[in-house]
């Protein structure tokens, strides 16, 4: 058997090698068989992401019934952590204990209660800390469930992606961009601390970048490339922002415990979580932090990318702008979740950005006609509702915030894999209006696409309905342990905006179903002879996806198994964390689950009213409901706004700095410019070219250098 | 300290290290024959080997107790195996030069400068 | 001396052997190529040498240190790309008195790296310049070669003079030639009445060894043998008596004369201010290629005298870590320019062909397209002289800014401000420097040429140079090991010096040494 070391670096190792061998022979000689280095290790890299899964269930089962009083009290969950390298290090990067630091701490300990310390008395006895960065990776519960859902969907949207993008040009580009972003997404979710978290967060936005603008000869996907690359700057100036507040609190980037520091989530501070740093020190970590999982996440205010991200391959859209890395955020937050235990009110921004964003993606899905972005706003207010979960500040929350996303992952791909599959039969057009009643032509297609939106619109017993009703039971929880808090009004308003958002969902899922499949058939032009169902390499992906989606929540729902599994996590393991579990036996939240599936049912039904018949109503409502309707259909005018706010204002201000630049900077820096050219000029007739006046200049040299300096 | 007014010590000999040495870079900087700048250099290493040897005697460093042992005599030696070694080869390439140039000024080398 | 010196002498033994045989029998074998194969595969044995017999050394004349072994490893290194870049080259002239010669350099330079005596170093040091005046007198073109000899024969035997009377003060006042002795001597100050011998012997030997390594006012020699000799020899001569005059400064001046550290600062700053703004700025006039990497070699000189004026103000406040920075700085800073120069050196040989090597910067036009992948090795270096992250030279010129930024007064204060001012000079020259590597990159890839280069340099040029590119690379992306045996070396030249250095150096680090310099220390003598 591997080794657990041998898993956790030939997990990211493969994919990483597959890009590198694509990327040089993948024009000259792979050409079209560039996908072969891609599945084998996409393949591979998912087989041993499922093995240690395994094996971390296996050893974390086996911590637990070591020793139950030493095991307990020694160790916070199950962790692994394994150094490939110390990539650099900054010896003395914090010798400020006596600025900062001391401010720092004394702010904070005003602003604590009385019996909490920060955790400066390890790096008060050193004057001075290393910032050393480590390529560490770690294995934990929450680690390998990430990994086994980022390498199972790679694994199967590659392999779609052989029929999908056959003849392209780029051929071999596509997979070496998929491979690379496998290898940053698993790095990513494998990181042990933050910098290198920062480092593949950066790469994946790159591949993110490099995938939408893939076709970067039609202006629009390029556009979109960079909308998408300067939104994730603002939340990525966030999260920068958020680590040089960590590394000066906590005078360490690392998750787990070293030698030198005890680790931001290690053991130390999570058997004791009162060192936790409070106050506004917290809650500004928190919504740094924050800001950088919504650019990653797409959570209103900066969800306006991923819409646009459509423009890239489908397959991209399936596994990047879907299932995988939209999710970093959510992961991210998971992952901090110490720190957000110790700010109530980032908790409930949290709960706030997540409910605002889940509502307005859902509202803005409703009249949109583009297949494609009708996905891609259900996949924002989807994210959304993980952000509730999170927000929800409690583990049964958090624990169904990461369910969602497991679940979410695969009927999502599931989802955009079929638009995909519709969109390569249809000659490229995604737009609804132009095609319908796909059903008969392509029935595979249509039935797995069935499956995937049964699932998001969470009808019982689909992937969905077991982790979106774990997540209203999570705020129901909230709302009656919490029935005298102050805040009780907010919980109780996200509850029923969950709710209302779930009949959203079911409503435009099935709008989109309907508009596709059913109807009179309908095919544009552009189609050809395409308009029949895909290859067999893509509908099988499609099959195995939707074979997922109506079991994974079920199977893994059942006795708990993933809120377990799960809770071996150290971030989830330590007491704080174990203390929101409420008293009681939870899980009976029957009548919530009854509830939620009436709403969808009623959604999926309005649906079907409308849409299966001659839908004039469709129409007449339009009509009657004129300004609702250009709200939602205008994206709540959010880009405009946008505009108007930022991108004109920086643009004219990009207009003069360019005049200023060219009219007096430049003139200045040529000046400046001339001055080392002078003295150069100056100095050149020393060098004569004659030997005893060399020797001459050498002696006087040291003659100076003797008179001024010997006394 | 008068230096007339002592027994000779080692602060004579350095004395006339320096001389040596002085004489040596001035021949060195001054003259253009390169044989000439060749007896400049033997003059400037003789200066130190003077230098060495003082330092390194027991009879001129009676009255300090300074002794220094053998190593101030034995870089000498090297330094006069590396002068001639040294010397051989600037004879070839003073040779070679006065192949190129028929002279030995070395002031006529001024092709390459700037 | 002990069995074991005698076994970690075996790399020098091995060399001097393959050196001679080679002398010796190349009067008989017609077949010259043989000869860079011979000298490759010594050079190889020297390295598994180095390798196998690691600081075994106990003291003595030698040090066994982690220094030894970090220069010892990069002049193995250097010697092998030399003789790969200089095989199709020296063919045309006696290759094997050629390769014998090259192979002497080398192994003075190996004594270089370990001596720990004024004596050693002074053989070692030349025996460094002795067979480089050969290298030129063999590999120069003409009568530009011919003058570039007997330029730098008689500036070099002047410099080495001096150097040695600097010696001869330095055994006067410090007793002994043997530098552990002079320490210990030293360590409690100069001797009465021999003030100003201490000063004079630091200002000469300084001198002497500025020369070794082109700084200012002893760089005249650099541009002209430069430009008058062949690309290859100017590679030698850029690296070979630059990594001895580095690595003699650290040993000698960096760390076993206490007590001079501040006429040592005051000297250093000045030259190395002096040094980079005039070779940057005499760098910018030029348009013959070696002629502006000799200027550029003459800067180079100058950012690296920073770590050792960081490191004898640190000395003077008796600040260890900062001490440790700077020369760790400058080592590997050496190291980093010693790659990237051969490898344009070499690039520049294998783009040259027997007749006319590349003369001029214009001559470069159109490589990118003619020749991509020695463009891109050459952009590569470019680069990494030019200071630009994510490449080896942008680590190096960190390292050394930082040293003098970081330097924190202490009790006799004063050289922290000019330290500041230092950087500051430092910055603004690789500003300077930039304009004139970035030309050399923008001909390359923005200028279009009729006449492309011939390219008849051999595959051995060609080769070192790539593996220099990677080595870029590679150091540029993951510093760390590299920077860890540069402050191991830094920490290990002092360690080896110090009679009582456990004990000295045992509380010093308890505080302020990084966690990652501590195993470098060397057992006590």
């Amino acid at each position: 058997m591997f080794k657990i070391e041998t898993l956790m670096v030939l997990i990211p190792g493969l994919p990483l090698l597959s890009a590198i061998i694509t990327a040089a022979l993948g024009k000259w000689l792979l050409r079209s068989r560039s996908h072969w280095p891609a599945v084998l290790a996409v393949g591979g890299a998912c087989l041993l992401s499922v093995l240690l899964l395994f094996q971390v269930r296996r050893e974390a089962a086996a911590l637990h019934e070591a020793g139950d009083a030493q095991a307990a009290a020694h160790a916070v969950g199950y962790e692994k952590t394994y150094t490939v390298w110390t990539w650099a290090v900054v010896s003395r990067a914090l010798p400020a204990r006596a600025t900062f630091g001391q401010q720092a701490s004394e702010t904070s300990h005003s602003a604590d209660p009385p019996g909490t310390t920060v955790p400066e008395d390890s790096s008060t006895s050193a004057d001075a800390r290393s910032l050393e960065i480590g390529i560490t990776l770690r294995a934990d519960p929450l680690t390998a469930v990430m990994l086994v859902t980022v390498t199972l969907i790679s694994l199967l949207v590659v392999i779609y992606s052989i029929g999908y993008m056959h003849d392209d040009v780029g051929y071999w580009r596509f997979f070496t961009y998929v491979s690379l972003f496998v290898f940053s997404m698993t790095m990513l979710v494998s990181a042990s601390n933050f910098a290198l978290l920062y480092v593949f967060w950066e790469a994946v936005g790159l591949c993110s970048y490099l995938l939408i603008g893939f076709w970067f000869t039609r202006p629009a996907a390029a556009a979109a490339g960079m909308k998408a690359f300067l939104v994730n700057r603002v939340g990525d100036f966030g999260f920068a922002l958020g680590l040089f507040l960590l590394w000066t609190t906590y005078g360490t980037l690392n998750f787990h415990d070293t030698a030198a520091a005890p680790g931001i989530l290690g053991q130390t501070l999570l058997a004791d979580p009162s060192q936790y740093a409070g106050g506004w020190v917290a809650t500004a970590i928190c919504l740094l932090l924050l800001l950088g999982a919504c650019g990653k996440s797409a959570q209103f205010p900066l969800h306006v990318w991923l819409p646009d991200a459509m423009e890239g391959p489908t397959p991209v859209s399936a596994l990047i702008h879907a299932a995988t890395m939209v999710t970093a955020g959510v992961y991210m937050v998971t992952r901090c979740t110490p720190l957000y235990l110790v700010s109530a009110d980032a908790q409930q921004v949290v709960l706030l950005v997540g409910m605002i964003t889940a509502l307005l993606a859902a509202a803005i899905a409703l009249t949109q006609t583009d297949l494609k972005r009708v996905l891609a706003y259900s996949t924002i207010s989807q994210l959304g509702y993980m952000f509730i979960g999170l927000g929800v500040g409690t583990l049964p929350g958090i624990v169904a915030g990461m369910f969602h996303l497991f679940t979410h992952a695969f009927f999502k791909a599931l989802l955009f894999l079929g638009a995909g599959s519709v969109m390569h039969a249809m000659g490229g057009v995604i737009d609804m209006r132009r095609f319908g009643g796909l059903r008969r032509r392509m029935p595979v297609t249509h039935w797995t696409f069935l499956i995937g939106a049964l699932a998001l619109a969470a009808v019982a017993p689909f992937a969905g309905f077991w982790s979106k009703d774990a997540i209203v039971a999570a705020i129901s929880q909230r709302v009656q342990d919490d029935h005298h808090g102050a805040s009780v009004a907010l919980y109780q308003w996200v509850f029923w905006g969950s709710l209302f958002t779930a009949g959203l969902t079911a409503f435009y899922t099935f709008r989109a179903f309907f508009l596709t499949f059913y109807g009179e058939e309908q095919i544009p032009e552009e189609a050809g002879h395409h308009a029949h169902e895909s290859p067999p390499v893509m509908t099988w992906p499609l099959i195995v996806l939707a074979a997922a989606s109506v079991f994974v929540g079920w199977c893994f729902q059942r006795g708990q198994r993933f809120d377990h599994f799960l809770m071996q996590t150290p971030s989830l393991a330590f007491s704080s964390a174990q203390a929101t579990l409420p008293a009681g036996e939870h899980g009976g939240h029957g009548n919530v689950a009854v509830v939620s599936t009436l709403v969808a049912l009623i959604g999926i039904g309005l649906a079907a009213y409308l849409y299966l018949g001659d839908r004039w109503e469709v129409a007449w409502i339009a009509r009657r409901l004129r300004w609702l309707y250009t709200i939602s259909y205008r994206r709540f005018f959010i880009d405009p706004i946008y505009m108007a706010l930022f991108v004109w204002p920086l643009r004219g201000l990009a207009a003069f700095s360019y005049w200023l630049d060219r009219q007096c900077i430049d003139r200045l820096v040529d000046w400046v410019g001339r001055v080392p050219l002078a003295i150069g000029a100056s100095v050149r007739a020393l060098q004569s070219g004659l030997l005893p006046f060399y020797a001459m200049a050498m002696v006087f040299g040291l003659l100076v250098l003797i008179g001024i300096l010997v006394r | 300290m008068n230096l007339l007014t002592q027994p000779v010590g080692v602060s004579h000999y350095l004395v006339v290290g320096a001389v040596l040495f002085v004489c040596g870079v001035v021949c060195m900087a001054t003259k253009r024959n390169a044989l000439g700048v060749l007896m400049g250099i033997e003059l400037v290493l003789n200066g130190a080997n003077l230098n060495f040897i003082a330092f390194g005697s027991h009879v001129l460093n009676r009255a300090g107790a300074r002794t220094l042992g053998l190593d101030g005599q034995l870089i000498a030696l090297f330094v006069i195996v590396l002068a001639a070694a040294e010397a051989a080869i600037a004879l070839a390439i003073t040779l070679n030069y006065y192949n190129n140039q028929a002279t030995v000024d070395v002031d006529h080398a001024d092709e390459l400068r700037g | 001396m002990t069995t074991d010196s005698v076994l970690y002498l075996l790399p020098e033994a091995t060399l001097a052997g393959v050196a001679t045989l080679i002398v010796v029998l190349g009067v008989f074998v017609a077949w010259r190529a043989v000869w860079s194969w011979v000298a490759a595969a010594g050079l190889v044995f020297a390295a598994v040498f180095v390798l196998r017999f690691d600081g075994v050394a106990d003291g003595g004349l030698l040090a066994g240190d982690a220094m030894a072994s970090f220069v010892r490893w990069l002049v193995v290194g250097s010697g092998l790309l030399l003789v790969m870049a200089a095989a199709r080259a020296s063919c045309r002239t006696q290759t094997a008195e050629y390769v014998g010669s090259l192979l002497f350099a080398v192994l003075g330079l190996l004594l270089v790296a370990s001596a720990q005596d004024l004596t050693l170093m002074f053989v070692g040091l030349e025996l460094v310049s002795i067979p480089s005046y050969i290298l030129l007198y063999l590999g120069g073109r003409g009568v530009p070669g011919k003058e570039a000899t007997a330029k730098y024969f008689f500036l070099s035997v002047f410099s080495s003079a001096v150097t040695l009377y600097g010696f001869a003060f330095l055994y006067g006042i410090g007793g002994s030639t043997h530098l552990v002795e002079i320490h210990a001597r030293l360590i409690d100050g100069v001797p009465s009445g021999f003030q100003l011998l201490g000063a004079l012997a630091l200002v000469l030997i300084f001198s002497g060894l500025a020369f070794k390594i082109a700084a200012a006012p002893f760089h005249f020699y650099a541009p002209d043998v430069y430009q008058g000799t062949s690309p290859i020899n100017a590679a030698i001569l850029a690296v070979l008596p630059k990594i001895a005059g580095i690595v003699a400064m650290v040993r000698i001046l960096g760390v076993a004369m206490p007590g001079q550290s501040e006429t040592g600062w005051h000297l250093a700053l000045v030259v190395a201010a002096l040094t980079m703004t005039l070779g940057n700025t005499l760098a910018l006039w030029q348009n013959n290629v070696r002629r502006l990497l000799a200027y550029s070699s003459i800067a180079h000189a100058g950012y690296m005298l920073i770590g050792l004026t960081v490191a004898f103000a640190a000395q003077q406040t008796v600040d260890t870590v900062s001490q440790f920075d700077g020369l760790a700085a400058m080592l590997f800073y050496l190291a980093v320019y010693a790659l990237a120069t051969i490898g344009v050196f070499a690039a520049l040989t294998y783009l040259g062909d027997d007749q006319r090597p590349l003369e001029t910067v214009d001559e470069m036009a159109g490589l990118g397209r003619s020749r991509p992948i020695t463009a891109l090795a050459i952009a590569v270096f470019m680069f990494s002289l030019a200071g630009v992250p994510p490449l080896a030279g942008f680590w190096g010129k960190l390292g050394l800014f930082a040293s003098a930024i970081a330097f924190q007064p202490g009790q006799a204060g004063g050289a922290q401000g000019w330290l500041l001012v230092l950087a500051i000079i430092g910055l603004l020259n690789a500003v300077v420097a930039a304009g004139y590597y970035l030309r050399i990159v923008a001909v390359m890839y923005f200028r279009s040429s009729d006449r492309p280069a011939a390219g008849e340099g051999g595959a051995g040029a060609w080769t070192a140079s790539f593996i220099c590119a990677l080595l870029v690379l590679a150091v540029g992306l993951l510093p760390g090991p590299m920077v860890n045996a540069s402050r191991q070396a830094a920490t290990a030249a002092r360690t080896s010096v110090q009679q009582d250095a456990v004990e000295r150096a045992a509380d010093v680090a308890a505080g302020s040494v990084p966690f990652s310099q501590t195993p470098a220390m060397n057992e006590p003598f």
